[in-house]
């Protein structure tokens, strides 16, 4: 009598499914079992199978069962998501709600990944149409669920569905397909609705390789990847460069001095998109000059003998370009600057004139390109600015009857390097 | 006889003690310090001869002032503060001159040495003093103050 009752409540809860029974096939999603071993997880039971039945309900060739409606039935016949049913439950189940197709699943796992096992039980003859076990997150987990429900409403319809075999080289790569984690590849021949969908593989120190992919009614599409390893941080950088320096001004408006050949050398550590670097430099700048006297023009070699030490910070922008990575920042040190000139009197024929610190700040940035290579070229463009005036001795002669007279100028030492070189990379995981 | 003998003796020996006592001697040191000696000798005809540089003497100047006009020497700055008073002389370049001796001795005017016109011969009184400098122009040897009567 009182399953009586229930049979005639679901036909008067149901109107709608009889409709169209005849076109349509009616699924019944029972509650998933809740196999984590704790009660933390428990609304998942209903929530992530609601979530699916709303999934295949926008499929317009599945009617679904209303699970309130069903909940009792359920209960009644003690049918739960174990995966442990029987054939004959499954027919008892198909008989009260009417469904041809009843999807039961369980899931195990904590918040952090969670394994979902569904499966499409034909009702009529307790076959297995279907099955899929799938991972993810908490947060993804009904996106994930969603997305698989629509290749089981393509597998319960009949529509056209298609298989797709995914390889890596190096295996074990994580393979996502329209945002499911379907596993490690190789993934071999993966059930999919026929159209388009979007493959991710994902494997640590390997570039992450994204494509679309077309699937064909009852052909299976074979997909092979070669991964390209990359390095997923490279905190040190070690480079070596070759700069030209510029001088934008010399002392009394003259042009004594040249542009000269710098070499940079720098360490630097990378947190994340700000660096620090670490740096000296050298250069031997030339400010010869032409002395009037009465033997003629006496040319008067001279050179700035420059060592810098900075510090550099660095923030590097425009992450997502593949081949190049722009930075720029600021650096601050000092140079150590020996005045010098060409003397035959003296050892080596070098006089040391003077020998002086300077504070250096100023402007600094680049562009790094293959920055995902360990060893990648740079440029490089720094201006150089020194508060403190810079000294230079210069020297004039009398015409007659006497020697060289010294004397002091003072002046702003601005000016600009560009040039660039190569950066290395030491890995570091 | 005896005292015309000792007559003769005398007037010849106090002839010979005036003599030496008027001859100056020869200047020592160089009209800077802080620099090496060269030092000057009188060849023959209008040549003096200067003593052994080392190669690193490139440029010499020869520099004559009348008995009037003194060098003034600034020694700190190692220059002759007058060389307005330049009478004349010669250096490097010009004809007459090399490393080892000068010939020559142009008068100064103006400015510049005048090689179409000599000064030579010189005169006892005149002022000499040569300079030696390096390929630098750094002042590396200087002679005495001389007078021509000296060399």
């Amino acid at each position: 009598m009182k399953k009586t009752v229930l049979l005639l409540s679901l036909f008067l809860l149901l109107p709608g499914m009889t409709l169209s029974a005849q076109q349509k096939k009616t699924v019944a999603v029972i509650n998933f079992s809740n196999e984590t071993g704790g009660e933390g997880l428990s609304y998942l039971s209903t929530s992530l199978s609601d979530s699916v039945t709303a999934s295949l309900a926008a499929n317009d060739r599945i009617l679904t069962v209303e699970r309130r409606q069903i909940s009792a039935v359920i209960d009644e016949i003690k049918l739960d998501l174990s995966g442990m049913v029987s054939d004959e439950s499954i027919s008892r189940a198909g008989e009260i709600t009417s469904a041809d197709v009843i999807i039961i699943g369980s899931y195990t796992g904590n918040p952090e990944k969670i394994t979902l096992t569904m499966k499409a039980i034909n009702v009529e003859t307790a076959e297995v149409i279907y099955a899929r076990v799938i991972s993810a997150g908490l947060g993804e987990l009904f996106d994930v669920a969603s997305r698989e429900a629509y290749v089981f409403a393509s597998v319960i319809t009949g529509e056209d569905t298609g298989r797709v075999s995914v390889s890596t080289v190096p295996s074990g790569a994580e393979i996502y397909i329209d945002g499911t984690n379907t596993g490690k590849s190789p993934l071999v021949e993966y059930l999919l609705p026929a159209g388009s969908h979007r493959l991710k593989v994902v494997l640590k120190g390997y570039k992450e390789e994204e494509r679309d992919f077309i699937i064909e009614a009852e052909k299976i599409r074979n997909i092979g990847i070669s991964l390209i390893e990359t390095i997923e941080t490279y905190p040190w950088n070690f480079s070596l460069g070759a700069m030209l320096r510029k001088p934008l001004n010399s002392p009394s408006d003259s042009d004594l001095f040249r542009s000269s050949l710098e070499i940079p050398v720098s360490v630097s550590y990378t947190f994340d998109r700000l660096t620090v670097e670490g740096g000296y430099s050298f250069t031997k700048m030339d400010h010869s000059e032409t002395i009037d006297s009465v033997f003629g023009d006496i040319e008067q070699t001279r050179w700035y003998n420059i060592h810098t030490f900075s510090i550099s910070l660095l923030m590097s922008f425009f992450e997502e370009l593949e081949y190049m990575r722009p930075y720029g920042g600021l650096f601050l040190g000092g140079s150590m600057i020996s005045d010098n000139r060409e003397n035959s009197s003296y050892d080596n024929d070098k006089e040391n004139l003077d020998r002086f610190g300077r504070f250096v700040i100023g402007p600094k940035g680049g562009i790094v390109f293959f920055p995902d290579y360990k060893l990648k070229p740079y440029i490089e463009m720094l201006f150089y600015f020194y508060p403190e005036d810079v000294i230079r001795k210069s020297y004039t002669i009398p015409p007659l009857g006497g020697g060289l007279q010294e004397s002091e100028d003072s002046f702003k030492f601005y000016g600009f390097s560009i040039g660039g070189g190569l950066k290395y990379s030491y890995r570091q995981r | 006889m005896k005292k015309i003998f000792i007559l003769i003796t005398t007037v010849t020996f106090i002839s010979l003690s005036i003599s030496c006592e008027t001859e100056a001697p020869k200047p020592e040191n160089p009209i800077f310090s802080d620099v090496q000696k060269m030092e000057v000798t009188y060849v023959s005809g209008t040549k003096y001869a200067f003593s052994e540089l080392p190669d690193y003497v490139k440029y010499i100047q020869v520099l004559i002032f009348d008995n009037l006009d003194q060098p003034v020497v600034n020694d700190n700055d190692k220059i002759i503060t007058n060389i307005s008073d330049l009478d004349g002389g010669n250096i490097t370049g010009l004809s007459g001159i090399s490393r080892s001796y000068v010939e020559s001795f142009y008068d100064y005017v103006s400015g510049e040495f005048d090689t179409l016109t000599t000064i030579t011969p010189l005169q006892a009184d005149d002022w000499f003093v040569v300079l030696g400098f390096d390929a630098d122009l750094n002042l590396t040897h200087a002679s005495p103050l001389y007078q021509v009567s000296d060399l």
